[in-house]
């Protein structure tokens, strides 16, 4: 399991479109943004390799200036250990 | 509520995200990341990251020994909880498979020999070996017989300590750092303008400034998480506008409000075009001019850096020169309305417009201007000149050392200012800002290392480039390498650097944790502790000091570089190393080992180290192997005794704080007085040297105290044309860089799987145009010929770089294909900086 959680500056003409795109990618979910093209964006997906290539792949897109990470966490979590944990 | 543990952590990083990004989440999504996660034996510690000039701050997560996981660092002021995607690979850089454990020298029969197999050797056989082949050098020709390359990405004390080893020890000033190859031209420019080194800004004029210039650095690239905080400027700030200069278009392009591509070189037409706009326009501050500054110029036709003998050399009037002279502001006037509007959009190629636009920008006196640059104008025959012409232009409209008015030279290494700086490795240099020339300096230098008087060498030693045509010549027969790939950094690899390595009379070695090029082409391989796995300190780029405690044990017999060079000093008698006379001035040190003298000279030894006592304010236990090793707490010692030269040498304004204090914060930014960094140099208010040293300045001014009279220098330089120039035969430039994914050599990038997967080769980059000029597709496999070599790889007509006609980039991170076989060896006479930037070539199909 990785999970991983993004800033993201896109141009704000540009919001609609690179939401669009975002959208369209496996594990990735927008989570807030803002009027100047400011977003939070989580990737989630049992592959790291995944993570990163998306996360590179996200700065290719038309519009995306930056793209930052914030938080990673990587774990092999066997599927029976993954219960409730409250 | 039940919460997954997925959800639990999802929840977790979402939050962390907002908090940095500064926007608000649901109630729930907040709820939900507030449960407890007592994440049990992971011990979090903050550490610099290891890779470019930014100095983001870390946190890295250690579990059983080894380094499971990093994260931004929340509280840094550098990158306020982001990383960049090769942040995000930070804890595998050390766990590469081929990770070298043990010290392998080439051996024959069981003994040394040149053209013999890497055997597995022990640490004592290794310096056995090593210590007679310098001593042999030492004793034929000298200290000059014998030089040290090290490194910006050494750590402050690796640094220190090899400069005093080098110096000191064996009277040798053939000590430079890889530095040379990015930073020099910087150096140069700045000790010229302002008679200090390094920004008299912050990174905080990122959110200061009103626009942006890049001149010759691709951010969006190479420095992303600047380049992040520079996005949310432009993105939000009204009337805030971003300027890109390049010799192709790259990533940052995509943000620019004016987009320029200029011929190669004619960067120096473009600056100082932009003086003559501003003087013909009397934009410019008179009375800052009148109060701060002095019109200076600079001599010409300086040649190229290149061997004597070379064309080029013989050729030039001036071969290396730069002293200054005066020069009135109406013959500075003259000398720059040369460059018009007309005439330099001609030669640059740049449309008319844009060069205007840009013009007026600096013209404007209610905008603050940020101008950033790196390598492009770094690595140029004529590197310090043009630093130069863009301080020329803050200069000229005061736009300097305040908030948003920063002239601001980024760097491309962790402490190429830290340690290949501050510290002084260069082969003129002595710590902070002293050179061996002179004799003040030397004294202090002396005093403060208890060294008999006259033991330091006033001659400068070999510059990086120097060294390798020195070892070719066989004028120095013994190299030490540390913390660089320099057989794959360096230029023109196969005429003026392997003939050296391999000459049977020179003895080659190298030490770094990999197999790299340079390892391999050695005699003897000292396996190196990398970053996380001693105690250290970088430098950043805003002069902000940062340090680590050892976050894990580095693998098997794997030492790090300061406890190479302690541990090598003990091989050598004060005799051996400078001779009976010297000796006789300072009785008390016959027959002491170099050890002796300068780590265990009562200052470097002064703070014990009791076993495990490294403890951080959580009471959380660190490991100092150095320290465990030599019985003293050495780093603390090294920096301790370093500082003097802050305090007690004649150049102000460099003081950092005590040791301990930067255990405990996140980095600051030199000066610091009183525990309280300096954010902008020279100017009354925020530097409190300015008052120090000049106590009737008026409220707010500027004073520019590294130059005697308070002045900095505006120094002319025209354009002179580049060493070569693409003609019938080489029908194109070439550029060399890096890419996202991978950092210079790829030594630590290219062991990580993602990254490699992500950018396996180093394609070249090219004008589609240019390429069916020469019935090339994308993907076709080419040879890259220049006069010196070639290499074979694909073509990339649609990738992230975007050349004109007439220029192809080659990245330098692959292995596999050394472009810099291709470079010519020429350098800024000045900086002795190498331009990477530009050559000739051709390209064929394969």
């Amino acid at each position: 399991m990785t999970i991983c959680s993004l800033v993201v500056q896109a141009k704000p003409e540009y919001l609609d479109n690179v939401n669009e795109t975002l959208n369209t990618m496996n594990g990735v979910e927008v989570h807030a943004q803002n009027e100047y093209g400011k977003m939070v964006i989580s990737i989630d997906h049992p592959s790291r390799e995944y993570c990163s290539k998306t996360m590179t792949d996200m700065t290719r897109i038309n519009g995306v200036m930056s793209t930052s990470l914030v938080y990673e966490y990587q774990e092999d979590l066997e599927p029976t250990t993954e219960g409730a944990i409250q | 509520m039940k919460l997954s543990r997925r959800d639990f952590i999802k929840s977790q990083a979402i939050a962390a995200a907002a908090s940095t990004a500064g926007l608000s989440l649901s109630a729930t999504q907040l709820a939900n990341a507030k449960s407890n996660d007592d994440d049990e034996d992971i011990r979090w510690d903050k550490i610099p990251c290891r890779f470019c000039g930014t100095g983001c701050s870390v946190l890295a997560g250690t579990r059983g020994g080894r380094i499971v996981a990093t994260q931004g660092d929340p509280d840094s002021d550098v990158n306020k909880g982001l990383n960049c995607i090769k942040g995000y690979f930070l804890s595998k850089i050390m766990y590469g498979e081929d990770r070298l454990q043990t010290p392998l020298l080439r051996k024959t029969d069981g003994k040394y020999d040149k053209n013999g197999e890497f055997e597995q050797v022990s640490w004592d056989e290794a310096f056995d070996v090593m210590a007679e082949k310098w001593k042999a050098a030492l004793k034929e020709k000298g200290p000059s017989g014998v030089g040290m390359f090290g490194s910006g990405q050494w750590t402050i004390w690796d640094g220190y300590a090899a400069s005093k080893f080098m110096k000191a020890g064996l009277r040798s000033n053939n000590l430079d750092p890889n530095a040379r190859h990015c930073m020099a031209s910087a150096v140069g420019a700045f000790m010229r303008a302002f008679g200090i080194d390094e920004p008299m800004g912050s990174y905080d004029d990122l959110e200061h400034a009103d626009a942006f210039v890049l001149w010759g650095a691709n951010m969006a690239e190479m420095h992303p998480i600047l380049w992040s905080r520079l996005v949310d400027t432009r993105l939000t700030r009204e009337g805030s506008e971003v300027h890109v200069l390049s010799t192709y278009t790259h990533r940052s392009f995509e943000l620019a409000d004016n987009g320029m591509i200029f011929e190669p070189q004619t960067d120096l037409m473009i600056a100082n075009y932009i003086a003559n706009y501003i003087i013909e326009n009397k934009a410019y501050d008179e009375k800052f001019l009148k109060d701060h500054v002095n019109i200076k110029k600079t001599p010409t036709d300086i040649g190229y850096g290149l061997r004597p003998e070379h064309p080029l050399e013989v050729k030039a009037k001036n071969s290396g020169k730069g002293k200054l002279s005066n020069m009135s502001f109406d013959d500075y006037a003259k000398a720059v309305s040369t460059y018009t509007l007309e005439y330099t959009s001609k030669h640059s190629k740049v449309p008319k417009e844009n060069l205007l636009r840009l013009a007026k920008l600096y013209a404007d006196p209610d905008k603050k201007i940020m101008s950033l640059w790196t390598m492009g104008m770094n690595q140029h025959t004529r590197g310090v000149w043009m630093n130069g012409l863009v301080y020329n232009i803050h200069l000229l409209m005061g736009k300097i050392a305040e908030p948003g008015n920063s002239p601001f030279s980024l760097t491309g290494q962790p402490s190429a200012c830290g340690t290949a700086r501050e510290v002084g490795t260069f082969a003129h240099r002595l710590p902070a800002d002293l050179v061996v020339k002179n004799p003040k300096h030397r004294a202090v230098s002396e005093k403060i290392w208890k060294l008999p008087e006259g033991t330091l060498n006033p001659k400068p030693g070999f510059h990086a480039v120097l060294m390798q045509r020195m070892l070719k010549d066989e004028k120095m027969n013994c190299y030490w390498q540390q913390c660089n790939n320099n057989m794959q950094a360096g230029p023109n690899v196969n005429d003026e650097m392997l003939p050296g390595w391999r000459n049977p009379n020179n003895f080659i070695t190298v030490s770094d944790p990999y197999p790299t090029i340079s390892a391999v082409s050695a005699d003897l391989i000292l396996p190196t502790a990398m970053w996380a796995e001693k105690e250290g300190a970088f430098g950043n780029a805003e002069r902000r000091t940062q340090f680590w405690r050892q976050q894990v044990p580095a693998p098997g017999d794997s030492k790090s570089d300061l406890w190479q060079i302690m541990e090598f000093s003990k091989r050598f008698t004060v005799e051996e190393a400078w001779g009976s006379e010297l000796v006789a001035k300072k009785p008390e040190y016959r027959g002491k080992t170099l050890y002796q003298v300068l780590f265990k000279n009562g200052q470097v030894n002064k703070f014990p180290y009791f076993d495990n006592t490294v403890k951080d304010q959580d009471d959380n236990i660190y490991k100092n192997d150095e320290s465990k090793h030599f019985g003293f707490y050495a780093q603390k010692g090294l920096f301790e005794e370093y500082r003097r030269f802050q305090t007690e040498g004649p150049k102000p304004g460099h003081d950092q704080a005590p040791f301990d204090t930067y255990h405990k914060v996140r980095g600051l930014r030199w000066p610091v007085v009183d525990g309280k960094e300096t954010l902008w140099r020279y100017r009354e208010g925020y530097d409190p040297f300015v008052t120090k040293l000049n106590p009737k300045v008026k409220k707010g001014d500027v004073y520019f105290y590294g130059k005697p009279d308070g002045k900095a220098n505006l120094i002319h330089a025209p354009y002179e044309p580049p060493h070569e120039s693409p003609n019938e035969e080489y029908d194109l430039w070439l550029c060399t860089g890096r890419v996202l994914e991978h950092w210079h050599t790829g030594t630590m990038t290219n062991r990580v799987p993602e990254l490699h997967k992500a950018a396996p080769d180093a394609l070249v980059y090219m004008n589609p145009g240019d390429a069916r000029k020469r019935g090339l597709k994308n993907g076709s496999k080419v040879k890259i010929i220049s006069p010196r070599g070639e290499i074979t790889t694909r073509v990339n007509v649609r990738g992230r770089n975007k050349p004109p006609k007439g220029l192809v980039f080659v990245p330098f991170f692959d292995a596999r294909r050394l472009v810099n076989k291709l470079l010519i060896d020429a350098t800024d006479p000045l900086s002795k900086e190498t331009d990477f930037k530009k050559c000739v070539v051709k390209i064929e199909k394969a």
